[in-house]
C-alpha cells in the first residue's frame, strides 16, 4: 500500500492549491479526520495550536427518513448560491452504518448531483460508524476541514431520526427540523427530545394533503411553549438572535416553494471569510 | 481505512451473519467505493445490487444515481475520497465514458482511485477497457462473492 500523506502535509497541500485542485487534499484530509486516531489534535497542531476552526455558520437539517432532508439541502444550497454568490457552502450528509457489517450505503448525493460541479460547493457523505445521536463522531474535525476548504456555511444533514437523536444541536448553530405530512398527530409534537432542539420547523412537501394541519399543529406546539425558557445544547453564536418562538415554515423542496422565507431566517454571515 | 469491528459491543459476535451472500468473509479493511451510472440508460438494478453487496461486505458505498456525467462522477469521487469507482453501463457507450473517467482522474491527480465496470459489455470491449486501465469488468452472471473479492483483491495491492 502506498504511503499516506500526513495531516500537516495535506494541510499544506490544501493551502497551496487553487480552484478545483483544492478538492483532492480537502477530501483526503476529511478521510484522515474520520480514520486516524487523534486526527483532530494533530490538525490543531498543524494549524499552530489554535482551536479546531469552524465555518461561520453551521446549520443542521434533521428529521424522519423520507421527510425530504437531502432534497431540501439541495434546494436551499441552489437558492443560496443565487442569492449570495460570495458564499461557499459545505454539505456534510450522514447516513447510517450497519450494526452487523460496518458497511453503509451513503445515498444523499443522489438528490444533489446538480451541485457536483459547482465550484462553491463541497459535498461529503459520512457514515455514523456506531454513533447513535444522528451524526458521526468525527464531525468537528470534518467541519474544520470544510473551513480550511473555504466554507462560509456548512449544512449538516443528519441520518433519518425519530425522537431522541439530537446530537446535531450540539454541533449546529441552528437546527432545522424537517417534517412531512402523514407521520403523526398533535401528541407527537408535545414530546421531549427532538421537538425541544428545533430552532426552526420546516413542513416540507407543503403541497401534499395534511400539510396545513401539520403546520397548525406545530405552531400550536411551539407557541404553547413560549413562556418556557429557551434552552440550547450549544450556545448561540455571538450576534445571533433567536426568536422566543421557533418559526414554523411551509416549504416544498421539490417545487421550490417557501425557500426564500427559509433563507430569510438563516443568520447568514455578512461577508465571505475566505 | 480502518479495521472493521463489531459496531454494537453488546451484541455477541456469534450473532453476526456472514457479511455477504454466499458466505463472503467480513472485509478486513473498510473501503469507500463510489457506485454510479454514467450515460443515458436508467436501468439501475445492477448498480443498486452491487452497492448493497459491498455494503454487506462491510464497505462504505457512495451511490450517485443514474444519468451522471463523467465530470460529475469524478468530482464526487474526489470529494468523497473513495478508494474505487464502480460504473454500471447498459447503454453501449462504455468505451467513451470509461476513457473519459480515467482521463479526468488523471487530471485531478487521482489516478490511485481504482475503476471497475459492470453491465452489458462485449468481450472485445472488456479487453479494450482493461488495456485502458479499468481494473476489472463484471459482465452478467458474475456472482456477488466474485465481485466483492475481486474489488478487495485489487484494492489490497494499492
Amino acid at each position: 500500500m502506498s504511503m499516506q500523506p500526513t495531516i500537516p502535509e495535506l494541510v499544506a497541500k490544501l493551502a497551496a492549491s487553487e480552484g478545483t485542485a483544492r478538492l483532492r487534499p480537502a477530501g483526503r484530509l476529511i478521510t484522515a479526520m474520520v480514520e486516524r486516531p487523534n486526527a483532530a489534535a494533530t490538525l490543531v497542531e498543524a494549524l499552530n495550536g489554535r482551536d479546531l476552526p469552524r465555518p461561520p455558520l453551521v446549520i443542521g437539517f434533521t428529521g424522519a427518513p423520507g421527510a425530504g432532508k437531502s432534497t431540501l439541502v439541495d434546494a436551499v444550497t441552489a437558492r443560496l448560491l443565487e442569492r449570495r454568490p460570495d458564499l461557499r457552502i459545505a454539505i456534510l450528509a450522514v447516513d447510517p452504518t450497519s450494526p452487523f457489517t460496518g458497511g453503509a450505503v451513503l445515498g444523499d448525493r443522489v438528490r444533489m448531483m446538480r451541485l457536483a460541479l459547482e465550484e462553491r460547493v463541497f459535498i461529503r457523505s459520512l457514515a455514523t460508524r456506531g454513533q447513535l445521536g444522528g451524526v458521526c463522531e468525527a464531525l468537528p474535525g470534518v467541519l474544520a476541514v470544510a473551513t480550511l476548504w473555504g466554507a462560509d456555511v456548512a449544512l449538516v444533514e443528519t441520518v433519518g431520526v425519530g425522537q431522541s437523536e439530537i446530537d446535531i444541536a450540539r454541533h449546529a448553530d441552528m437546527s432545522c427540523i424537517v417534517m412531512a405530512p402523514g407521520l403523526g398527530d398533535g401528541v407527537q409534537w408535545l414530546k421531549a427530545g427532538l421537538m425541544e432542539v428545533g430552532d426552526a420547523f420546516l413542513v416540507n412537501k407543503c403541497d401534499r394533503d395534511g400539510a396545513t394541519t401539520l403546520h397548525s399543529q406545530l405552531l400550536s406546539a411551539v407557541e404553547s411553549r413560549q413562556h418556557a425558557p429557551r434552552r440550547r445544547l450549544r450556545p448561540a453564536p455571538v450576534g445571533m438572535v433567536l426568536p422566543q418562538v421557533p418559526p414554523v415554515l411551509s416549504v416544498s423542496a421539490e417545487l421550490g416553494q417557501g425557500l426564500d422565507d427559509l433563507l430569510d431566517i438563516l443568520p447568514l454571515p455578512a461577508a465571505a471569510h475566505h | 481505512m480502518s479495521e472493521v469491528k463489531n459496531m454494537s459491543p453488546d451484541v455477541p459476535t456469534f450473532w453476526l451473519p456472514d457479511a455477504a451472500p454466499q458466505g463472503h468473509p467480513a472485509a478486513p479493511v473498510r473501503r469507500r467505493i463510489l457506485i454510479g451510472k454514467p450515460g443515458l440508460d436508467g436501468h439501475d438494478r445492477g448498480a443498486k445490487y452491487v452497492a448493497q453487496i459491498l455494503r454487506d461486505a462491510g464497505h462504505e458505498v457512495i451511490y450517485t444515481g443514474i444519468r451522471r456525467t463523467p465530470e460529475q462522477i469524478v468530482a464526487a469521487a474526489v470529494q468523497e475520497d473513495v478508494d474505487a469507482i464502480g460504473l454500471s453501463l447498459l447503454s453501449g457507450s462504455h468505451n467513451a465514458l470509461f476513457a473519459r473517467v480515467l482521463e479526468l482522474l488523471r487530471a485531478q491527480d487521482a489516478e490511485d482511485i481504482a475503476v471497475f465496470g459492470g453491465g452489458v459489455i462485449p468481450d472485445d470491449d472488456v479487453e479494450r477497457l482493461l488495456a485502458l486501465g479499468v481494473q476489472a469488468v463484471f459482465t452478467p452472471g458474475t456472482s456477488a462473492a466474485e465481485i466483492v473479492s475481486r474489488i478487495e483483491q485489487v484494492l489490497s495491492t494499492r
